[in-house]
């Protein structure tokens, strides 16, 4: 397979009233690349991004579509994997970082035990090492490449923070913790919904090129999702349109003529238009 | 939401069973076939017959009018002692949010302090220490039942102290006492309701348990507990002594706990949806 | 978290002050004097009944009684009985075990079970066993628990014959060895931790399926899913533990209720506990008894508030290390 994610006539209902959130949604994510998906609030990007890998709540109903991924060597077709198969793709293949990183952390464990579970899940760690026990064994091999991680995504003392709570670290720092969760067993997609939304700008500036630096790091494709243009069109190799649960729009990115040359859609052009970057600039 | 409320099915199975028995209380003279107090030796402890529906106890008393009958006392109760409760509750929990400070201290200490006693304990010494009779009891449960209203009432006044439309009614001049009662307190009414209902179970609980150990209703009035006091020194020998008077509490509980529930749903649902 | 346990003992030292003045107040403010029982007999003349009010100092002025109850309370001495003459604490102190034992094998019972129906019944949501438990458990939330017991008493011990009708122990007792002690004992309040768990089982069942629910809606279970973890792994590992973190304090909130319900079933399960103490207490206007009934029952609860409150202390994190890292 060429693509890395091929998801085909994507379609997500409301399990009650059977109202469509996502009508036939159809994108792809090339390898090693960084693709942003742009979209007001209730477009449906969070919501097309779960179903990806059926991480729906049970309010809401994946109907129909495919969504395909290369996975060792293989396509694989994610809606009639097993759960099993599930399991081993969700955290290697894919990593997911969501908005709110403080709410995406269990408050009762300690925030290095959170990204160690993934080693004790995913790898082959003899059995009495693979129950979680509140203190693991100093000085396994999980325990230290989690270390190591958290070392990698910038803290100088990693094994003090492996054990902070997350209401003793920041906002900034929590999202650097599950950056870390996202990086340790060297996935090929990592799909960041909204990741520095809940964040101020200076730390925005610094998870964002954290990112950047380790998606090139491990040559993984990045699905950046947001309402932010702007920091798109600084980041991204390709952009999707989303409104109101449909694709209105793929692009190239590029200086803002050839961008705006792309999209057909008007609401997108108007949306376009409003940005400060595209004033004044003479437009087809 | 009326109409939500009518097709919730919880709600209207627990309506069912509680109008059923309201009805019962107020028919009970037309659905009667015997004077209730009306001692026939002769007649004691029969099984259930067509003539007598659910038996007869130890004095040959008709126990199908008697439970009857015993239906207007629990109904009675549950009503005005839920009443009493939610009077003192309202009004104190509305002070406690509304004036905050010492006054909101002050009254939630008392309300954990009361919250200490075992209220069966409380209800007990008080009944017990005055003579038992209809009207204490429905007091004292009302005195007794009051700390849960006052806590939910406290809290929807605080939320709501802070929203515009009571700064605009400060502003206007209006006195503390028009804000409390005519605009605090019906807006903060909703999440009470689902309380009281649960409460008036609670109540006609609180009521057939005192009588059945013979500090509540006093015989010959007839009341469910009071019956199933009978019950107990006639064990093993008449069974429907125990069984009906029994199932009537059981039913009339369970329609407003069913009642309540449907009713949290419902105000569940309107707050999520904001209708 | 030092915050926390300080704010937590004044707040004690409140209630335990709340609790003496309120039943003083209960006590003296109720009409019928203690000895009200004694006044149909006729061998006793107005004389006597001067001397038993002078010994138990009932003439004397309200606040003067107030103050020496304070002090006495505190070395838990609350008289004599008035019935018979015996010291209020080891009547009480000889009844306490058995309540005790009995509330407290319900409470490790709901516990346990009350986790176990919750827990599943939210893993399960919507299907047939959820239902049925949730019904069910509201049909137990109805039952009287009086009517239960009595129709318990009728088909186990009456009809059926398994479980002894009254009392905590048999007539050879006293033959026993330990262990058939034991075991006799259990064997007699089986019936009555029965009909207490049924009642009690509903309201933390529920809880417990709600806080479930709740928790299994976080960010952090979806998170965890997308971590590709085995679904028992988020459920058991993740979700269970934030979700019971406040039913300890639902338990420890339980006790009143449950000593409350003491009456009854010991009443009517001839359980010679604090529950039916009371109840005879209150029958004959023991104001010494029932003072000192009310203020331990309601001790009682203020320590299992407080232990129930300690034990959240250490299983929640938030509260044990407040705080952040430099």
């Amino acid at each position: 397979m060429q693509n890395l994610l091929d998801v085909n006539e994507l379609t997500v209902t409301a399990a009650q009233t059977n109202a469509v959130l996502v009508d036939r949604v159809s994108f792809s994510v090339r390898r090693n690349e960084t693709l942003g998906m742009v979209g007001f609030s209730a477009a449906g990007k969070t919501l097309t991004a779960l179903s990806l890998f059926r991480l729906l709540p049970d309010t809401v109903r994946l109907v129909s579509g495919s969504v395909r991924i290369a996975y060792q060597e293989k396509t694989l077709d994610i809606l009639s994997a097993s759960e099993a198969q599930l399991g081993s793709i969700r955290g290697a293949f894919v990593a997911y970082i969501f908005q709110e990183p403080r709410k995406s952390l269990n408050p009762v464990y300690p925030v290095g035990r959170q990204i160690e579970e993934l080693f004790l899940y995913h790898t082959d760690v003899p059995s009495q090492q693979a129950r979680l026990l509140p203190n693991f064994r100093e000085g396994g091999q999980a325990r230290r490449q989690t270390l190591e991680a958290l070392r990698h995504v910038g803290f100088t003392h990693p094994d003090r923070i492996y054990h902070c709570f997350p209401h003793q670290l920041s906002g900034g720092e929590c999202q650097r913790v599950i950056i870390a969760c996202a990086v340790v067993l060297k996935p090929s997609l990592i799909i960041a919904d909204e990741p520095t939304a809940s964040l101020d700008v200076t730390t925005e500036a610094r998870v964002v090129r954290l990112l950047q630096e380790v998606r090139r790091s491990l040559g993984a494709s990045l699905l950046f999702i947001t309402h932010n243009l702007p920091l798109l069109r600084k980041i991204a190799d390709r952009m999707v349109f989303i409104n109101q649960g449909k694709i209105c729009g793929v692009v190239t990115n590029g200086d803002d003529v050839s961008v705006y040359a792309q999209v057909q859609d008007p609401y997108i052009r108007e949306v376009l238009q409003s940005m400060p970057s595209f004033q004044g600039k003479k437009l087809r | 939401m009326n109409k939500r409320l009518f097709r919730n099915k919880t709600f209207c199975a627990g309506a069912f069973l509680a109008v059923l028995v309201i009805v019962c209380a107020i028919a009970a003279p037309v659905l009667s076939r015997h004077d209730p107090s009306r001692i026939s030796v002769t007649e004691a402890l029969l099984g259930p017959s067509g003539n007598h529906f659910f038996g007869t106890d130890s004095l040959g008393r008709d126990l199908f009018s008697r439970v009857l009958y015993g239906a207007r006392v629990s109904v009675l109760v549950g009503f005005v002692a839920v009443g009493i409760a939610a009077v003192i509750g309202i009004f104190l929990g509305a002070l406690a949010g509304f004036f905050g400070s010492w006054v909101d201290e002050v009254l939630m200490r008392f309300v954990d302090i009361m919250l200490c006693f075992p209220t069966f304990f409380l209800i007990l010494t008080v009944v017990a220490l005055m003579e038992p009779s209809l009207l204490n009891i429905m007091v004292i449960i009302g005195l007794t039942s009051w700390m849960g209203i006052a806590r939910i009432i406290r809290a929807q006044v605080l939320s709501l102290k802070t929203q515009e439309f009571i700064l605009a009614a400060r502003m206007l001049g209006f006195s503390n006492l028009r804000i409390i009662m005519r605009h605090l307190i019906p807006n903060a009414l909703g999440p009470v309701i689902v309380h009281t209902t649960l409460s008036v179970a609670s109540a006609i609980f609180v009521e057939s348990s005192l009588s059945f150990l013979g500090i509540g209703v006093q015989p010959p009035t007839p009341s469910w507990g009071n019956i199933l006091m009978e019950a107990k020194s006639t064990l093993g020998v008449a069974w429907w002594i125990t069984v009906f008077p029994g199932i009537f509490i059981f039913t009339t509980v369970f329609g407003f706990n069913l009642m309540a529930d449907g009713l949290k749903d419902v105000m569940e649902h309107a707050e999520s949806t904001g209708r | 978290m030092l915050n926390f346990i300080v704010k937590r003992l004044a707040n004690v030292v409140v209630l335990f002050f709340g609790i003496t003045l309120l039943s003083f107040i209960v006590i003296h403010v109720a009409p019928g004097k203690p000895f009200l029982t004694m006044e149909f007999n006729p061998k006793m003349d107005s004389a006597a009944k001067k001397k038993i009010e002078q010994i138990y100092g009932l003439n004397r002025p309200v606040w003067v009684q107030y103050k020496e109850w304070i002090h006495r309370f505190s070395r838990f001495d609350f008289g004599y009985s008035i019935s018979d003459g015996v010291a209020v604490k080891d009547k009480i102190l000889q009844r306490i075990p058995v309540t005790l034992a009995i509330n407290g094998i319900t409470l490790v019972l709901i516990f346990f079970l009350g986790i176990l129906l919750g827990v599943s019944g939210a893993v399960r949501k919507g299907s047939w066993y959820d239902r049925c438990a949730t019904f069910g458990m509201f049909l137990f939330f109805s039952l009287p628990t009086f009517w239960v017991s009595l129709l318990a008493i009728q088909f186990f011990s009456v009809h059926l014959g398994w479980f002894p009708v009254s009392g905590i122990k048999s007539l050879d007792f006293e033959y026993f060895s330990f262990g058939k002690k034991a075991v006799d004992f259990l064997w007699h309040i089986t019936l009555p931790v029965a009909v207490s768990v049924i009642g009690a089982l509903a309201g933390i069942s529920r809880y417990v399926r709600e806080r479930m629910l709740s928790v299994l809606r976080e960010e952090y279970v979806t998170f965890a899913k997308a971590k590709g973890l085995p679904s028992r792994t988020v459920i058991y590992e993740h979700a269970l533990k934030n979700a019971l973190l406040p039913v300890v304090t639902l338990l420890g909130l339980s006790l009143p209720s449950l000593l409350g319900g003491s009456v009854i079933f010991e009443s009517i399960f001839s359980i010679p506990g604090i529950g039916r103490l009371f109840f005879e207490a209150v029958m004959s206007r023991d104001y010494p008894l029932i003072m000192g009934l009310l203020s331990i029952s309601a001790l009682l609860t203020l320590l299992s508030n407080v232990l129930a409150d300690v034990g959240y202390l250490m299983v929640d994190p938030r509260i044990r290390l407040a705080g952040k890292h430099e």
